[in-house]
């Protein structure tokens, strides 16, 4: 069954919303994440947070091209699915398969045990998503979290 | 908590990776690197204790996690409540090392 648009809207939070990026290499932008995401106090291991995005992009990177990557992992670290929206003025190398630099992220982290199975159908959504440039506009474009809603609200709805 | 206890929850994190690489391929993400993940849990796997590794491998094998999230002093693999003096410091205090659920022995992980 198809999750409710509403559903995927909820696992993100402003205060999970990085409308600038500091970092300009993607280690770099890997521990701002991780870091960010530990802003959440109930994340308490930032360290094996930022491991498993790390090693997810040893698997490949999660570079879907146009501009947008989407890390994520499963991990013991978090206590639920969790969102992250962050933008990069400059764009950073992600090894993405187009080769172009990435200025959206979307992060996405869930534990293992996840168990209303929403981690798949919300990282299916973004990368569908993500394929329209209005919606990627929107989002690089929004001037403050109302307007990265919004555009993620129609960038779900298709 | 115990570093042990942080290398092998990164270590199942990988296993995850592993595991779940072909839903991955389904959305479209490249998993090409495949052999440098691989690498990767080798290098950690050889960081971490032998004794402990090969519990670990063991509980892996007998449930689908070995190790499981601590959430409302429960572990989350059988609902065992966690006796206090496990909870406070998310370690054993007599080895500095591992703390396991005393019903079914998984290796228990302080969120």
């Amino acid at each position: 069954m198809p999750v409710a648009v509403e559903e995927l809207l909820s696992f993100f939070d402003e205060a999970r919303f990085v409308p600038s990026l500091r970092a300009r290499t993607k280690a770099g932008v890997l521990k701002e994440l991780a870091n960010a995401l530990s802003n959440d106090e109930e994340i308490r291991h930032p360290d094996v947070l930022q491991e498993a995005l790390e090693a997810r992009e040893k698997l490949g990177s999660t570079g879907i091209g146009k501009d947008v990557a989407i890390p994520h992992s499963r991990t013991l670290s978090v206590p639920k699915l969790k969102a992250l929206v962050a933008r990069s003025k400059k764009g950073i190398d992600w090894g993405s398969a187009d080769g172009k630099p990435v200025k959206l992220f979307f992060v996405v982290v869930a534990p293992p045990q996840e168990r209303t199975n929403q981690y798949l159908p919300l990282l299916g959504a973004l990368v569908s998503g993500m394929q329209l440039k209005p919606n990627r506009e929107a989002v690089a474009t929004a001037k403050n979290w109302e307007g990265v809603i919004t555009a993620l609200e129609s960038a779900f709805r298709g | 908590m115990a570093k042990v206890t942080q290398k092998l929850a990164a270590l199942q994190d990988i296993d995850l990776l592993i595991s779940e690489r072909k839903a991955e391929e389904d959305l479209g993400f490249s998993t090409a690197g495949l052999e440098n993940l691989e690498e990767a849990r080798a290098k950690l796997a050889g960081e971490v204790d032998g004794r402990f590794l090969r519990m670990y491998e063991r509980l892996s094998k007998r449930y689908d996690r070995a190790i499981v999230p601590v959430v409302g002093h429960r572990c989350l693999g059988c609902s065992l409540v966690v006796p206090t003096s496990k909870r406070k410091s998310g370690e054993d205090r007599a080895t500095g090392a591992l703390v396991t659920c005393e019903s079914c022995g998984r290796i228990l992980f302080f969120v």
